[in-house]
């Protein structure tokens, strides 16, 4: 380990929360319908979508009705992006002339962009011509990404609210948030990204001449637009198999940097935008302590294992100060080990490095972060919900402590929010170590695996956790373009996307009709460092628990066996 | 044939899950 590469870490978390800042009080003026500098530009725009789609922006709607809406947007996408998927051959724009993908793995596709969790069980540029990336798949980095952004925005009226049912509009909301939030940025960081050497271009390939006198047919697409939605809005779905390794996904330590900041900052500015929307601004302050306190003690534990020795260098008698295997030489370890804490703590799921050859507690601590609920910093809004949910929990916890009635922001926590709360956690454990279960012992599962023993089971848990935690990021050395896994990976996403918002919708709908009471002397105060380590201490227990056992059957294991291998080898 | 029925069974099984989702938050408001 080097001080540089600690500073790097460092510097690259607190320039990320110092850019959330600006961008979670312009975010909190557009999820409250007021004016932006962008008005003169967009407002006609607006005002033609809500004409085209018959939406009356001041009607507003309860929790049902809410819901009913995201999951009408969400089933109405689903369709179609399996629609362009499967029938791919027969639409324009697919220089490269590809058939349409199968039935499973349009499903798996469909589901995984239109949840935000952009997994990814095939190739891109063997399999995906540029019209099914362009109209399907990177218009549902923004929209999917608008959803979740959405119901955070829900979540935040209701707890601003004074007994009130109404939390707003989702189709006002998700055309607000695509139009002022996601695509005018979106589109100056990709003009970023041109101008740092990423392609943006509808040419099937080129062909490059090598030094050895061959032929290489290189693909192409326009790679800059989707990357940088693909960061911001927390997707991580890549147009190359390599992902964010790949040079023209990112070509050099700058855009690696941009990349990292962009795809937490709008999580952090979600929290932020809360704070101002509910008159909460040091408790706002508060959540984002506590999700960039993970992130940081992650990409340390990252960097950290990735910088013991590891056997076969050991074993060759090589430089094993860095395990380097899996990783880009232009980036290093300090910029991987921090891309990893920020891709698996916020739902993004784009890789610069393989996580399967990584050390086993650096496979460990990025599946860990997956699984405390892709909520620091989470994804864009679903992080801030299931963040808040966490709360909720943690006042429970400390109000049973003092005998009081728990409070948060204003509001009573009550038996019902509560109920509602767990039901929410619950999901995701059921769907991660429930289907991760079943495909240890199932052989049609494990056909698809490539390592046997603590590997193997990493591999199964890894790919459910970031299923179920809509991430998307993949362990690598599992083949999952085959109908189980693309089917119970589909219906894993669903379940972490949809059986979590829901709840979290029926928690703003039971908080908004609530009064909003002032802080009394037994109000337990949620701004200041006992919060903090209490909500710390909720999420690491809440996460230890429920996969602990799990773990130790896996990268802990195999953590062990690398230790036993590494002295052996000396 | 074969792909046009997996083609029916993967769209209405998707769209049967939201069918639950939707059941699911209704039945949420009895809590």
């Amino acid at each position: 380990m080097d001080p540089r590469g600690w500073a790097e870490i460092a510097l690259t978390l607190a320039v990320t929360v110092a850019l959330a800042w600006p961008l979670g009080i312009y975010m909190a003026r557009v999820w409250q319908g007021e004016k932006t500098w962008l008005d003169p530009i967009l407002k006609p725009v607006e005002r033609l979508v809500y004409a085209a789609c018959g939406v009356k922006p001041e009607k507003g709607q309860g929790w049902i009705a809410y819901s009913m809406s995201f999951l009408a947007f969400s089933v109405a996408s689903f369709v179609v992006l399996y629609l362009i998927l499967r029938f791919q051959n027969l639409l324009p724009l697919n220089p490269q002339g590809f058939a349409g993908l199968s039935p499973d793995l349009s499903f798996n596709t469909a589901i995984s962009f239109v949840t935000n969790t952009n997994w990814q069980s095939y190739v891109p540029e063997q399999v995906m011509s540029t019209f099914s990336q362009m109209a399907g798949l990177t218009s549902h980095n923004f929209l999917s990404a608008a959803a979740g952004i959405a119901v955070a925005a829900a979540l935040a009226r209701a707890f601003a609210a004074n007994r009130a049912e109404n939390l707003g509009d989702f189709w006002v909301d998700l055309t607000r948030i695509s139009l002022y939030v996601l695509l005018p940025f979106a589109i100056v960081i990709a003009l970023v990204f041109v101008a740092l050497g990423e392609p943006q271009t509808l040419l099937a390939h080129v062909t490059a001449h090598t030094v050895e006198g061959g032929k290489q047919t290189i693909a192409l697409f326009p790679v800059a637009s989707q990357e940088a939605i693909k960061q911001f809005g927390t997707n991580g779905g890549g147009l190359f198999n390599a992902n964010s390794a790949h040079p023209f996904e990112n070509p050099n330590a700058i855009t690696n940097f941009i990349e990292i900041v962009i795809m937490n900052v709008l999580s952090y500015a979600c929290a932020i935008a809360f704070g101002r929307i509910v008159l909460a601004k040091r408790d706002a302050r508060a959540l984002v302590a506590v999700m960039a306190i993970f992130v940081f003690v992650a990409a340390g534990v990252v960097y950290a294992a990735e910088t013991q020795p590891a056997p076969a260098l050991v074993a060759a008698h090589a430089d094993a100060s860095v395990n380097m295997e899996g990783k880009e030489v232009r980036f290093g370890a300090p910029s991987t080990a921090i891309w990893t804490a920020a891709t698996t703590g916020a739902s993004d799921g784009g890789v610069n490095a393989m996580h399967d050859s990584y050390m086993p507690l650096a496979g460990g601590m990025a599946m860990f972060m997956i699984q405390l609920g892709e909520i620091v910093p989470g994804g864009v809004g679903s992080g801030l919900y299931g963040m808040i949910v966490l709360a909720l929990i943690s006042v429970f916890v400390a109000g049973l402590m003092v005998g009081r009635t728990p409070e948060y922001l204003g509001k009573k926590v009550e038996a019902r929010e509560i109920k509602y709360a767990m039901l929410a956690v619950l999901i995701l454990t059921v769907s991660i170590l429930g289907f991760a279960g079943v495909a240890a012992v199932v052989p049609v599962a494990l056909k698809g695996l490539e390592n046997s023993g603590p590997h193997g089971l990493s591999e199964i848990l890894y790919a459910y956790s970031s299923a179920t935690g809509n991430n998307g990021s993949a362990f690598a050395g599992l083949s999952a373009n085959v109908p189980y896994w693309n089917a119970t990976l589909g219906v894993a996403m669903l379940l972490g996307r949809f059986a979590y918002a829901i709840p979290v919708l029926a928690i703003a709908g039971s908080m908004a009709v609530k009064p909003k009471l002032g802080a009394t002397a037994g109000t337990f105060p949620t701004d200041g460092p006992l919060f903090v380590g209490l909500l710390v201490g909720v999420i690491v227990i809440m996460g230890g628990l429920q996969y602990f056992p799990a773990l130790a059957l896996g990268p802990i294991v195999e953590h062990f066996q690398v230790l036993h291998a590494v002295a052996a080898a000396r | 044939l074969e792909r046009q029925m997996l083609d029916i069974i993967y769209i209405l099984g998707g769209v049967a899950i939201f069918i639950v989702f939707a059941a699911y938050a209704y039945s949420l408001r009895r809590i």
